[in-house]
């Protein structure tokens, strides 16, 4: 079980990042702190896991990275979502809906 | 599918991953700078906001670690799992993988090993250089193909032209004689060619020089080529017999190069002399023994050339109309001319084993259906878990995918199995058989059609396992009804195999039908306890026509004289193996006809007693007679055949007529039943015998009829000639069946090849109908139980099984008569004389097929009735 356990943790983060970068491409510690300015702290994500799923998701053409200039003057490796991975969204977003609405179901009546 | 961010990124793993290491730390240093950068903003001092950053991203080399880790993961990962999870499954049911996988290796097997012969013989080019230019040209007589141009027309062709290069020719076939090197004299066959024949191939002597034009100037030939292994065995190398002198039938050659080691081209030479316009061989129009080859010019297309062929022939028709009416040249590309007579036959074999192979993946495709059917829940889990349709058809592809690998692996096992029992005898026409069973080409071809196989059986079932949806799957009722759905598939993949099978074997049982017609077919002689073999007298032996006959008769007196000798007598040429001679014979009181219109039977001379040592009866008239000799009134023995057509409605017995190309006159003594002397499938051919005494050849076949067996004979013939202070030459032993034997021998190949196919065809096809209702009993145990419950009898029960696997054999056989009907008409064009419609191979084609059905569909029906009543309700 414990193999399911990471995989859900993983798709969730796949999921939550393709949405934070529908705002706009960012970098690596931009995701982070969206992320974590969004969920109000609740979701810190460490460099250790960020990094493997933005290149997950890269590697599977969900997201396109791009090395450009930051705001202040430094170089930095930004993520822009791309088509497939608009659709990914949409469909992650549909399988969360699913999976929470069955556990409030099963919360619901046991 | 992947898309192209994807591709290119393993791509990039694979071949720029030092590059892409690079970058993943540049992007790490970028992230530490920012956030280092963040805390600075928030008041840290930089050496303190850098360490705190490096804190909270912890190991570099960890996080880099992981990356590298998703990288390898998305490139293989998905891959490897697949891989992992099939081979899992596949060993989970290792039953079915290993029954499958064999049905696929005896598939994929057959086909492998026939690709290779056909590969050998028609695909791969013949070895010369630009083998598309080269054509071969041969006659046309009224349209029909027959055989080779003579001689003053190659000349007129070759001076007019203007579509080759070079139109060279060579005698069609090569003629035995005596080679003498340093008082040793042995049997040699000298090929004789135009000068320029070599040239026109490609091909430049391994030693010394290509024949030139001044070669062929003079009125004899004086120089040779030498083929590489006569030159070892003579000189002991190429460059050591550059020069020397060889002394055959009297007259000596100068050799003056030696061809590279293997080149063997249309005719078997040991070497070459050449010809030219002064040769003695082919003056006439008339007498037809060139074969053309010619390099086609740069531009010049096959069409233009045999369009310019045509023109003139017709103008050799008009300037020659005895000779050459209805004469033209008809141009063949050179490699097919090479396969001529195989490529129908093999065409056909590469066709049955492509059938044997689609038997083959109609049983596996059914047992993947079968399987499919009872893996619906776990389908039907893992759509529940998240996996798209498109990722389950793909993990069941790579399993049945990685299943045909295996078998094409074990294929191959196969393959060289099938060649080395019996493939590798297949005819390749003049191409020459050497070089490796199976090969590169051979192994890519298995791998190839593993994959496809794979691909092939795997994607219906696929498809089918994970087309229902979610709910439909998982609600059991769906269930049997869906069962029934896929066991009405597997019926129409049995009703297919059946269909194929029985066009194989309607095809096999004509092929069969017909070798049986030729192996019982009667020559018109006895051919056992015959031991033949060919006596030829020395040059310079030989002064007049009685020396010679006089040399002849004491030797055949002391082969006579030899205990378990019953007869022996001379001829000239053998029956089958020798099919040629043919002379134009008419009587004395009709003008000479032209050629085309002559009786022209096959020409032979005998020596007195032939036709008791043959057993062929002589229907009136006498033998020839010891007293035929140089001298004497010249004497013919015609076939009966001959002797209707010549002299009808007189007796023929004392009449005379003239024979061949002089004026001789000579007196019919005798008639002799007709025989079938050019070949067992063809109609007795029309003969006609002279006295072997009064001809006076230098050379004869030696026909021995023994008491025992034939073979034994052949070392006193040996020691009788040895005796003879060698002063004749006697060579090539072979009893006369071997030689009937040899002459059936490809045909037996192809018959035997078309027959094992089929067996298995059969083997496959029955075990697919045994398998598929095995599946079809297991799944109605319930249903058979309840009926019996309700009073069906055994036999009910048996004749519903029996019935329905019946029912998809008689659908299977309609089918396969519709198929079998063009099959016999492409039979028809490879056998002259098959029926059109073979009524006992049909019969009994359907008779086999029926029988090995019944007992495929009996066992499950027997399991059927006789099943546990109680067992069978109680499972449920």
């Amino acid at each position: 079980m414990g193999e399911n356990k990471t995989d859900l943790l993983r798709g969730t983060l796949d999921l939550l990042i393709l949405k934070v970068l529908t705002l706009e491409p960012m970098h690596g510690l931009g995701v982070s702190r969206r992320l974590e300015q969004i969920t109000g702290g609740v979701f810190q994500v460490q460099a250790g896991t960020l990094f493997p799923a933005l290149h997950r998701l890269e590697q599977k053409g969900h997201i396109l990275g791009e090395w450009r200039e930051s705001e202040n003057n430094r170089r930095a490796k930004y993520y822009a979502l791309t088509p497939s991975g608009l659709g990914q969204l949409g469909e992650e977003r549909q399988n969360w809906v699913q999976v929470v609405s069955a556990i409030d179901a099963v919360l619901g009546t046991v | 599918m992947p898309t192209k961010q994807q591709i290119r990124g393993w791509y990039d793993i694979l071949f720029h991953k030092s590059q892409m290491r690079r970058q993943l730390a540049d992007e790490l240093q970028s992230y530490e700078d920012l956030l280092t950068a963040e805390k600075i903003a928030r008041g840290l001092a930089p050496d303190q906001a850098r360490r705190e950053a490096r804190l909270e991203i912890g190991g570099r080399v960890l996080v880099e670690e992981n990356v590298h880790d998703v990288w390898l993961g998305s490139a293989l990962g998905s891959l490897l799992q697949d891989v992992r999870f099939a081979l899992r499954t596949l060993a989970r049911n290792p039953g079915f993988a290993a029954v499958a996988a064999l049905v696929l290796a005896l598939g994929i097997g057959s086909a492998t090993a026939l690709f290779t012969t056909v590969d050998r013989a028609l695909l791969r080019p013949i070895p010369f250089p630009e083998p598309d230019r080269l054509v071969a040209g041969e006659k046309l007589l009224r349209g029909v193909p027959s055989g080779p141009v003579s001689g003053p027309d190659y000349y007129d062709f070759q001076a007019q032209n203007h579509s080759f290069t070079s139109l060279a020719a060579l005698v069609n076939t090569a003629v035995p004689g005596t080679l003498t090197v340093a008082q040793e004299p042995q049997l040699v066959h000298a090929g004789f060619i135009t000068w320029d024949l070599f040239r026109t191939l490609g091909v430049a002597p391994a030693a010394g020089r290509d024949f030139v034009a001044e070669d062929a100037k003079g009125p004899g030939a004086t120089r040779t080529i030498l083929s590489y292994v006569l030159a070892a065995h003579l000189f002991g190398g190429a460059r050591q017999a550059l020069g020397k002198t060889v002394h055959a039938n009297d007259q000596s050659f100068e050799i003056v190069g030696v061809m590279p080691r293997g080149l063997h081209f249309l005719i078997d030479a040991d070497l070459w002399i050449v010809i030219g316009r002064n040769s003695p061989m082919g003056e006439a129009r008339d007498q037809h023994n060139y074969t053309l080859i010619g390099r086609l010019k740069p531009g010049v297309t096959f069409r233009q050339a045999q369009l310019e062929a045509n023109g003139l022939s017709k103008a050799l028709q008009r300037q020659y109309p005895s000779s050459n009416a209805g004469k033209s040249l008809r141009l063949t590309g050179l490699h097919s001319f090479m396969v001529t007579g195989v490529r129908t036959s093999l065409l056909l074999l590469m066709a049955v084993s492509i059938l044997v192979l689609l038997i083959a993946c109609g049983n596996v495709a059914g047992l993947l259906l079968a399987r499919g059917q009872k893996r619906v829940p776990e389908m039907a889990m893992r759509t529940a878990l998240g996996a798209p349709r498109g990722r389950l058809v793909r993990q069941l592809l790579t399993e049945s995918v990685l299943l045909t690998l295996f078998a094409g692996a074990l294929g191959i096992g196969v393959a060289y199995a099938l060649q080395l029992l019996l493939l590798r005898l297949l005819p390749l026409g003049q191409i020459q058989n050497d070089g490796p069973m199976l090969d590169g080409v051979a192994l890519l071809f298995s791998l190839g059609a593993s994959i496809a196989t794979g691909i092939l059986v795997g994607v219906f079932p696929a498809l089918r396992v994970t087309a229902l949806n979610l709910a439909q799957r998982l609600r059991t009722g769906a269930r049997s009804s869906e069962e029934a759905h896929g066991t009405r598939l597997r019926g129409g993949l049995v009703v297919l195999q059946v269909a194929v099978s029985a066009v194989l074997l309607v095809g096999s049982a004509t092929l069969i039908h017909e070798m049986v017609k030729l192996l019982t077919t009667d020559p018109g002689f006895a051919s056992d306890h015959v031991l033949t073999g060919r006596f030829q007298i020395q040059s310079g032996a030989d002064a007049t026509t009685a020396q010679r006959s006089a040399i002849f008769q004491s030797l055949l007196q002391q082969v006579q004289a030899q205990p378990g000798v019953v007869r022996a007598s001379l001829l000239s040429l053998l029956p089958i193996e020798e099919p040629y001679n043919d002379w134009p014979v008419w009587p004395i009181d009709q003008p000479r006809p032209a050629l085309r219109d002559s009786v022209s039977p096959l020409a032979r001379w005998v020596s007195p007693g032939y036709f008791k040592t043959m057993r062929i009866p002589l229907l009136h008239g006498r033998d020839i007679a010891d007293s035929d000799i140089d001298g004497r009134q010249q004497v013919i023995i015609l076939s009966k055949w001959v002797a209707d057509k010549l002299l009808p409605n007189r007796n023929p017995i004392g009449q005379l007529v003239h024979a061949g190309w002089s004026d001789k006159i000579y007196e019919v003594v005798g008639i002799a039943a007709d025989a079938r002397l050019s070949a067992l499938g063809d109609a007795p051919s029309p003969a006609f015998y002279l006295s072997a005494a009064q001809v006076g050849a230098t050379e004869m076949r030696v026909v021995v009829r023994t008491s025992g067996d034939p073979e034994s004979m052949i070392g006193p013939l040996r020691r009788v000639l040895k005796r003879n202070d060698g002063s004749v030459l006697f060579s090539e032993p072979a009893t006369m069946d071997s030689i009937l034997d040899k002459s059936l021998a490809n045909s037996r190949t192809i018959v035997l090849a078309a027959s094992l196919f089929t067996a298995l065809a059969l083997a496959l096809t029955a075990v697919g109908l045994y398998g598929m209702l095995a599946f079809y009993v297991s799944t109605r145990r319930n249903e058979i139980a309840i009926r019996m419950a309700l009073g069906a009898t055994r036999g009910n029960v048996l004749g519903l099984v029996l019935g329905r696997g019946m029912g998809m054999v008689c659908l299977g056989l309609a089918f396969g008569a519709v198929g079998a009907y063009p099959e016999m008409t492409l039979i028809r064009g490879m056998i002259s004389g098959a029926e059109a419609l073979n009524v006992p191979a049909c019969v009994s084609a359907a008779a086999v097929l029926c029988g090995a059905a019944m007992i495929a569909c009996l066992l499950p029906a027997w399991r059927a009735s006789h099943g546990g009543l109680l067992e069978a309700l109680r499972s449920e």
